[in-house]
């Protein structure tokens, strides 16, 4: 029976893997049907690429998945996690039941229970409630979160740990085009002839789109890699020119490529006359700066040289010149691609610009194949945690909370009266979890702090500071809802258990503006619940203790939903909360903010039958629905007017133009000294997704990758007297950690510098780090502090090694 | 154990790079391969455990001639654990 099974399935999966090795435009999505095996749709649980996978179910578990050969992201391919990804559901300690602290231990306690805490908790204390969460909320759990927050409790103390991982592409593509989001797209990897990395490493991080580029060069089309990098990674394999800058000097390889279109006469003139502005640093510094004339632009641009660049940057001048000379030509496409990088950078608003910038100023812009695009972590960066008003500073749809215009559009929305809306921004993330960590006599004004999907005590930088503190405050209460035990349920004062992906139903937007539904497909374990349910049900709760903000001006619930005769459908209680998909209630609400930015969504239902569809999203008269692939350029975006080539209609200087800004480089915050000689950076490894709480789960990948290291040059291990596997001790002003050494390691890095991955809960590298962060976008720096390295104690315990060895 | 639906992307389409993929890949019992369309071949790989399927998906991915591999379909059900 066995063999006959297997031998099926291996016939299934020949079948599979022929119909993705052809073109596949004709094959079936799923693949052929298995005895008991049903097959729905479903974008992959992990990173922002958004590929489409096919689940199968079979007796009430998902047993199969398979690549989504109808998904144009994928087309029917899945890197190593993505195809582990159903097993993230079967660990064996998911959270069952709700855990609440009493005497230093978690004992279940009921949902009830749980509800009445946490409304009693917000009732005490409504301005020092805060909601941490992520770009892995689902779009509808995300909009709940901050309505809750911001039309019932008019407090703004939201935001996403995306303020750690692409809050400065969103400071850059704001101080750039004056609106949020990526132009365009993942067929520009289809059309580019030059893909340029920026400090980034697709091959392992967004393996998916890396390999439509290398699929390209297999079928004999030539497309010339650049890889900038401060190390060198799987990418740097495959690329024609690997670049090496010095940490935190790649806004100066940026200014000598500008500096080169000026003096080589290769800017592109009618380009930039009709469609660009340009911009410097204001003083007082702002996100939008000041308006400078071209002339002033080429005369702050002269001193960038290919000498003066490599003397600051460490890249030959013949590489600058190089980079120049591409930008300079008409006849070739240029892609560039950046995500952490560029984003976990105190310049990154300045280096995102410049990358724009180097674009704009070439004319490399908004043609199939020529686009500067940014990669999300999270599999909903995009979708939620920038689009629906996640965001301390933002309300849905890119409206401010300090814009008076638009929170009365979103009071009006909302059924609000008038003025419930706070006016003041909220706390971002650093500012949220110092108030947090700080005692309440010190100023520390918040005192509950509810996380969901995401896990801060092993993200945030410098935890000792961010983190510790407020876990050991009796005062403060930490409610952490999640999947699994993680480095924050440990400090948690309540444990809410999450159902996770295909246990419920959601959203998600990926890297480039694609919004991808699918069906709750199994039942969560235990008593675990939607996130987005706990949330309507915690609304509920102070509704029935008589808080007014959850009510809106008509007197009704703020999430009343009703179904399709009129009539209210209880959804707060857990026994009904399926007899209506709020999915669909909450995300057809959200889709009447999408319109102010142009980034129009279209009704739930028409997401049903697509692999996603990427925004502005616009009927046709004959009432289907139209993506948008390029923003800005009049071929492709309904909204660039009639007759224009384009049009950047959200400018900054409202005259349709984009900005290209001068920037000056800086230092850094902290670099190496002779007490702290060597560069620590911090960084993502294949196997494992981010703080791989779902990963470290999955036993092939967990064996794969089972434990972290410090990759440093044979140079500097040979001066530290350390060998191979050996653990040494780590450490920065901040903190210490011990870690085993991998000599070279997959990076390779250079002589004084140290690369550490922050996956493993067991060795928390962001005890390190520092929480420095971008002026703007208010993004910390994970990429490079100063660090050293010592030898351990001979007579200090063994280091525990990782599960399975 | 799981059975895996692969695509291997080869370094080109020619005869040459076909045949030195297909000398590469002879040694991998657990590998079967399909009939190969362009550059990409598609195959099965079933393991006695799971805990050899990434090195062999990492020692496929060295043979000469192999640019790429990627993962079309997984069947996991023999992994999950007793009453998931
Ligand atoms: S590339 Fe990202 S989205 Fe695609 S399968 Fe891998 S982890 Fe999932």
């Amino acid at each position: 029976m066995e063999l006959d099974r297997r031998s099926f399935v291996k016939l299934t999966a020949m079948a599979a893997a022929t119909a993705a090795a052809g073109s596949g435009e004709t094959a079936d999505a799923a693949p052929d049907p298995q005895a008991g095996v049903t097959w729905d749709k479903a974008p992959c649980r992990f990173c922002g690429t958004g590929c489409h996978v096919q689940v199968g179910v079979k007796q009430g578990r998902v047993v199969a998945v398979a690549g989504d050969r109808k998904a144009d992201v994928n087309r029917g391919l899945l890197c190593v996690k993505g195809y582990h990804v159903g097993l993230a559901l079967y660990g064996e300690d998911r959270l069952t039941t709700p855990l609440l602290k009493q005497g230093g231990k978690h004992v279940p306690i009921s949902w009830d229970r749980a509800l009445d805490v946490i409304a009693e908790r917000i009732l005490a204390d409504p301005g020092g409630f805060a909601i941490y969460g992520s770009g892995q909320w689902t779009i509808p759990e995300g909009y709940a979160a901050q309505k809750l927050m911001k039309a019932g409790l008019s407090n703004n103390h939201i935001d996403p740990n995306a303020r750690l991982c692409m809050a400065s592409a969103v400071t850059g593509f704001l101080a750039t085009y004056g609106v949020d989001e990526p132009a365009g797209c993942y067929d520009d990897l289809d059309a580019c002839d030059v893909l340029i990395n920026w400090g980034n490493n697709p091959a392992e991080m967004h393996p998916i789109l890396f390999s439509r580029v290398i699929d390209r060069r297999s079928r004999g089309e030539e497309v010339t890699i650049i890889d900038l990098s401060t190390r060198r990674t799987r990418s740097t394999g495959y690329a024609n020119h690997y670049l090496e800058f010095r940490p935190h000097t790649d806004l100066a390889v940026a200014n000598g490529i500008l500096h080169l279109l000026i003096a080589n006469d290769t800017w592109h003139q009618e380009f930039v006359e009709q469609h660009c502005a340009f911009k410097a640093d204001s003083e007082p510094p702002s996100l939008h700066g000041r308006s400078i004339s071209f002339e002033e632009f080429k005369a702050g641009i002269a001193e960038w040289t290919p000498e003066r660049v490599e003397e600051v940057s460490g890249v030959p001048a013949r590489d600058i010149r190089m980079l120049g000379d591409l930008f300079g030509r008409r006849d070739l496409r240029i892609t560039s691609l950046w995500c952490m990088g560029m984003n976990q950078h105190t310049r990154g608003t300045a280096i995102n610009t410049l990358v724009h910038a180097c674009h704009l100023l070439s004319g490399h812009f908004g043609r199939p194949g020529d686009a500067p695009t940014s990669l999300t972590g999270q599999p909903s960066a995009c979708g939620t945690a920038r689009e629906v008003g996640t965001l301390a500073h933002l309300l849905p749809g890119g409206r401010l909370v300090e814009n008076a215009e638009h929170r009365k559009q979103a009071e009006e929305i909302w059924g609000l009266p008038a003025g419930r809306i706070r006016d003041k921004m909220g706390y971002h993330t650093v500012k949220m979890f110092e108030q947090w960590s700080k005692p309440a006599a010190e100023g520390g004004d918040v005192s509950t702090l509810w996380v969901q999907v995401t896990n801060p005590g092993q993200t945030l930088p410098n935890r000792h500071k961010l983190f510790d503190p407020g876990v050991a405050d009796p005062d403060k209460f930490l409610i952490v809802s999640d999947v699994y035990p993680t480095a924050t349920t440990v400090g948690a004062d309540l444990i809410l258990p999450s159902a996770m992906w295909v246990e419920k139903n959601g959203i998600f937007g990926n890297s480039e503006r694609r919004t991808q539904q699918w069906f709750k497909m199994v039942d969560p374990p235990g008593d675990a619940r939607d996130d987005v349910w706990q949330v309507i049900a915690v609304a509920r709760r102070l509704h029935e203790k008589g808080h007014e903000g959850m009510k809106d001006a008509s007197g009704a619930f703020l999430f009343d939903v009703r179904d399709a005769s009129g009539e209210a459908v209880p959804v707060w209680d857990w026994k009904r909360f399926r007899d209506f998909n709020v999915d669909r209630a909450l995300f057809d609400e959200y889709r009447s903010f999408s319109r102010l930015k142009h980034k129009d969504l279209a009704p739930y239902d028409v997401y049903v039958k697509a692999r996603g569809l990427r925004w502005p999203v616009v009927e046709q008269p004959d009432g289907s629905w139209r993506e948008t692939r390029f923003r800005f350029s009049g071929f492709d975006d309904p909204y660039v007017a009639e007759g224009k080539e384009f049009d950047f209609y959200h400018s900054p200087t409202k005259d349709g133009r984009a900005q290209i800004w001068l920037r000056p480089v800086d230092p850094p915050p902290e670099s190496p000294d002779a007490e702290w000689p060597l560069w620590l950076c911090t960084g993502r490894v294949l196997e494992h997704w981010h703080t791989a709480s779902m990963t470290m789960r999955i036993p092939p990948l967990r064996r794969a990758m089972p434990n972290a290291y410090v990759e440093m040059h044979r140079d500097d291990a040979r001066s530290l007297g350390v060998d191979d596997g050996e653990v040494v001790v780590v450490e920065t002003r901040r903190g210490s950690i011990e870690l085993p050494v991998w000599i070279g390691g997959r990076g390779d890095p250079p002589v004084g510098t140290l690369f550490v991955p922050f996956f493993d809960e067991d060795r928390l590298i962001n005890d390190l780090t520092l929480d420095a962060h971008d002026p703007f976008s208010k993004q910390p720096d994970f990429k490079k502090c100063a660090a050293r390295v010592r030898k351990r104690s001979p007579f200090a315990e063994p280091l525990r090694e990782g599960a399975d060895g | 154990m799981p059975v895996l639906g692969l695509v291997l992307v080869l370094d080109d389409a020619s005869d040459a790079t076909r045949a030195c993929a297909r000398a590469g890949l002879s040694g991998f019992p657990q590998l079967e391969l399909g009939s190969c369309s362009q550059h990409r071949w598609p195959a099965t790989l079933d393991t006695a455990t799971d805990a050899e399927v990434e090195a062999r998906v990492e020692a496929i991915r060295a043979v000469p001639g192999v640019a790429g591999v990627e993962v079309v379909y997984a069947d996991f059900e023999d992994l999950l654990p007793e009453g998931a």
